[in-house]
This record gives structure tokens, C-alpha cells and sequence, in this order.
């Protein structure tokens, strides 16, 4: 060693700490550097506020509007009622991608074990009539817009246990712990509809039906977190998908869903923010389903904590408010196409009243 | 006898080195992964993703600026050449932490937990999403140890003709 490299050592060696530094904050000011997916909303050296950080999973709960009552969601068609309850017991996880302008893709979700709900079935004339319970033994697991890749739930009514348990390309569905009978996934979506099904089987595919349903709207309504803030500027419009052919007697050949705030109960906060989401004539081309009328989010709720992330979010009750998605008329109608020209059969509308509360928080 | 410019002259080759290392790695974030990182002003922000390198470009920073850092230490280690080994393995360490932070169940208890006082302090505020919205990929852990590997190589190879 030079004697000028010796009577160098302690600057250079000090040196090492700002490269240290340095190195470190060029890490992290990349925004998550390499991987393709950059972490949107990064951008905190302009002179906006910063956005908060979106984590990449969230528990949610979902439970009844008011609390501490078992009110719930209720759907009514021509030859009957289905009213689901929720006891706050619902419980699970989410997935998501955060992408530019921290818009959210939900990829996935898993309902926990211990989660339960009730139905009551009214209207039908049939042994079907009445409550049952329904519980999940084991997590339902299931990547969004498909159907479940594992779970077990249980369907109690009186001392009938049915239960369900998702395996490759279905379920198998067995009766008091019984022998276990394979179903397709369109096969059991279709004993609802099958006169020679027993009521457990029936039970056990309203359960399944059910569970679907609240999670379409579940993450219908989630998928519009990310505008609500957007929305407070003024109503956001959303064009419907068109009818690809002649639309039926007096409806839109495109319809939409407006969203608009109401306002909130804070001066200077969304916080308690009341949301209208209006639908009209809103056809999905998916699953041939045309939608009117409103559901109203009321009660918002957001915590971001000190570190800027978002710790919770949803609409659900408080000590003196009401809060929850709520379904105001909110109709659903089955259109069918013969030649280009559609028609609806206003017999099998389904008619969607009450709500239920969703949250989801940092786990 | 040497001239004071002379007498440095490895060291500043290797720190300009780094330094077109870490510019062709902020080329890369801009041109190349629609300018959307902390670092580049939001009028580089163009959003659109059309990458003029392919895959290699989601990876190339992690490489180039493994080497760079790398560099930058020896330069700053000039005089004691043993320590390139320890030099390399201690950025190795350091990125490839950085890139394990981001898996998505220790990146959200990273971002949830992060102190309060980062908010508001350029840089560290992006220490949360950094965690919670960047994406581990293996590939990059690779690419951080290719940068590790190719830096010792060049360096010791540059330390034994001493440029």
C-alpha cells in the first residue's frame, strides 16, 4: 500500500457511507424497480399530494347495514324470495394489482373457514321453504371472474348437513357425511332448476348461487373505489355494452351507470360520503342481464395511516350512521336473442332490495 | 512521480463508468417502462409500455445498477483491491434484500409498518409503495447476481492491468 493510499484511508473510508446511502435511495426511488410492474402512483416528486400506497392484499368483512342486526340482502322473483342475513361473518382475503394511478385489478380472493351466513327461502310452495345455515369448513379459494379451485361449506337445515366440497371441474356434494356425488360446475348450477332434485341438493346449490352473487357484487362495487374520489368532481357515466342487434321494446340499444356523490357528512373529508350508482338499462353482453335501477353506497369509510397507506376502506355502519351497500329496486332481467332482435321474458326479473356492509383492511 | 490526475485516474474511470450505467438505467425507466418511477420528473411520465428491448429491459436496471454501485465502491476502494470480493457480495446482499422486500406479503407488513416521519421526506416517502406495489421477480435476483458476477470479473480484470 502507497504511503499517499494510507494517508487516504479515513476520507475514502467515510466516502463509503454516502455511496452507501445513495445506492440505497437509488433503489427505492425507482418505485420498485425491475419486475415489469412498476408500482403506479409513485410520482410524489411533483407538488400534489402524494397518493396513498394501495397494498397488494386486504381482508374484507362483509356483514348487515345496521349493526348488530341480522338485516340483509334479499332478492324476489315471480315464485319467490330469497333473503340472505349476514351476522358481520363473512370474512376473507383479497388479491390485487396496483397499477398506473393506483388503479386496482382484483385478481383473487379466499373466503375464510368459521365464515357463515343464513337464507331464507319463502314463496316457493315446496319443501324448500325456510332457513338454513350455511358455513365454511375449510377456505373457499377462487381467482376472480372463475370458479372456485378449492373450499368446503356446509348447508345446515334442521338435521340435514349437506356439504360441498370444490374439487377439479365442480363439487362433490354429500348428505349427513353420506357417499359423495361429483357435479359439474353446470350441473350444479343447474339442480336449482331440476324438479327431480332433492331439497338438500336444492339447498346445497342456492348456497352456491348465493355466495356467487354477493360476490359479483361485492367486487362490482369494489371495482368502483378507485372513482370515488373522481366522482366527487362530478357524476362519472359509464356506457353499458350495446345490444348487438335490435334491443327490446322500450329499452336503450346502449345504456350506462352514473355515479354520483351525494356528499359526506365531514367538511373537509369524504369520510360519511353517500354515493348513488344508477343504473339504466345497462346490459351486459357476458351473461345476457339487463340491470335498472339504483344502489347507493352510503357511509364511507377510509384510514390511511401515518405512513400514507391505505389501512381501510369501504362503507359500513358507524355509531350513529347506517352504512352499506344498498340495493334500491335494483333490478336484474334476462334477455334472450332470436335473429338479432332481443326480447325479455319479465317473469324471471329479479328484484334486489337491502344491502350489506363492506370493508376491507390491511391484514 | 505521479501528477495528481494521474494518480487517480482509475478511480475516475471506473466512477464514469457508473455513471453511464445508471443514465442508461434511467434511459431504460424512461424510454423503455413509460417514465412512471419516483426518480423522473412527471413530465417523462408517458404511460404507455411499448418496450423497445422486450423482457430484457424489465431487468436490465437491476443488472446495470448492481454494476454501477459496484463500481462506484471500488473506485472508493481503489487502494485496497482485496476487498472487491466483499465489495461485490455486500451490494449482492443489498439488492437482492430491496428485491425480496417486494414479495407481496413482506412488502405490505414493510409498507404498513414504515414510521410515520417518511411521509413528506422526498425519497423515503416512496419507501411504502416501493414494498407494497413493486413486484418480486426472480428474474431480477438473477439479474442482480449476473451484475454481481460481471462486475467482479470486469474489475479484477481492470485492478490487475490498472487502467
Amino acid at each position: 500500500m502507497s504511503q499517499s493510499s494510507e494517508s487516504s484511508f479515513p476520507s475514502r473510508i467515510l466516502l463509503l457511507v454516502p455511496v452507501a446511502v445513495l445506492g440505497v435511495l437509488s433503489i427505492i426511488a425507482t418505485g420498485g424497480g425491475g419486475g415489469g410492474d412498476n408500482g403506479g402512483g409513485g410520482n410524489g416528486n411533483g407538488n400534489g399530494e402524494v397518493p396513498p400506497t394501495i397494498l397488494t392484499s386486504y381482508n374484507f368483512e362483509i356483514g348487515s347495514v345496521v349493526p348488530q342486526s341480522q338485516g340483509g340482502l334479499e332478492v324476489e322473483a315471480n315464485e319467490f324470495t330469497v333473503t340472505v342475513d349476514f351476522g358481520d361473518t363473512i370474512l376473507g382475503s383479497v388479491n390485487l394489482d396496483v397499477g398506473t394511478n393506483n388503479q386496482v385489478t382484483f385478481l383473487s380472493y379466499v373466503v375464510y373457514e368459521g365464515s357463515d351466513f343464513s337464507i331464507t327461502v319463502s314463496r316457493t310452495q315446496t319443501v324448500l321453504d325456510g332457513t338454513f345455515t350455511v358455513e365454511m369448513t375449510a377456505d373457499l379459494n377462487a381467482d376472480l371472474d372463475a370458479e372456485p379451485t378449492s373450499g368446503t361449506f356446509e348447508v345446515v337445515a334442521g338435521d340435514e348437513t349437506a356439504t360441498v366440497n370444490v374439487v377439479a371441474n365442480g363439487v362433490e356434494l354429500s348428505l349427513n357425511g353420506g357417499a359423495a356425488t361429483f357435479y359439474t360446475w353446470d350441473d350444479y348450477d343447474n339442480i336449482l332448476g331440476d324438479p327431480m332434485a332433492e331439497a338438500w341438493q336444492q339447498r346445497a346449490a342456492l348456497a352456491g348461487g348465493a355466495m356467487q352473487f354477493i360476490f359479483e357484487q361485492m367486487f362490482a362495487v369494489a371495482d368502483r373505489l378507485d372513482e370515488l374520489e373522481a366522482s366527487v368532481e362530478g357524476p362519472i357515466a359509464t356506457s353499458c355494452d350495446m345490444f348487438d342487434g335490435t334491443p327490446p321494446d322500450g329499452v336503450l340499444g346502449q345504456g350506462e351507470n352514473v355515479l354520483t356523490w351525494l356528499g359526506a357528512t365531514s367538511a373537509d373529508s369524504m369520510l360519511g360520503s353517500i354515493f348513488d350508482w344508477e343504473f339504466t338499462d345497462c346490459w351486459t353482453s357476458d351473461n345476457d342481464q339487463l340491470a335498472n335501477g339504483l344502489i347507493q353506497f352510503q357511509n364511507y369509510i377510509e384510514e390511511v395511516n401515518a405512513s400514507n397507506v391505505l389501512v381501510r376502506i369501504g362503507f359500513g355502519p358507524t355509531a350513529d350512521m347506517d352504512g352499506g351497500i344498498v340495493f334500491v329496486g335494483w333490478t336484474l332481467s334476462d334477455t334472450s336473442d332470436d335473429q338479432g332482435v332481443y326480447t325479455i321474458d319479465h317473469s324471471g326479473d329479479l328484484t334486489i332490495s337491502g344491502g350489506f356492509s363492506l370493508m376491507f383492511e390491511a391484514m | 512521480m505521479t501528477t495528481g490526475a494521474g494518480r487517480y485516474r482509475p478511480e475516475t474511470s471506473l466512477l464514469w463508468l457508473a455513471g453511464l450505467l445508471l443514465l442508461l438505467g434511467a434511459i431504460v425507466y424512461a424510454v423503455d417502462r413509460g417514465g412512471n418511477v419516483y426518480f423522473l420528473p412527471d413530465s417523462l411520465t408517458h404511460g404507455e409500455v411499448n418496450p423497445v428491448l422486450g423482457s430484457l429491459g424489465e431487468h436490465l436496471p437491476s443488472l446495470v445498477h448492481t454494476l454501477a454501485f459496484i463500481a462506484i465502491t471500488t473506485a472508493v476502494l481503489w487502494p485496497w483491491p482485496r476487498l472487491l470480493p466483499v465489495t461485490c457480495l455486500s451490494w449482492l446482499a443489498i439488492e437482492c434484500a430491496f428485491e425480496l422486500g417486494q414479495i407481496d406479503a413482506i412488502g405490505d407488513r414493510i409498507a404498513a409498518g414504515t414510521p410515520a416521519w417518511v411521509h413528506g421526506v422526498p425519497v423515503l416517502e416512496e419507501i411504502p409503495d416501493f414494498f407494497a406495489q413493486g413486484t418480486y421477480d426472480p428474474l431480477d435476483v438473477l439479474a442482480i447476481g449476473l451484475g454481481a458476477i460481471v462486475a467482479y470479473l470486469g474489475l479484477r480484470w481492470i485492478q490487475k492491468g490498472a487502467i
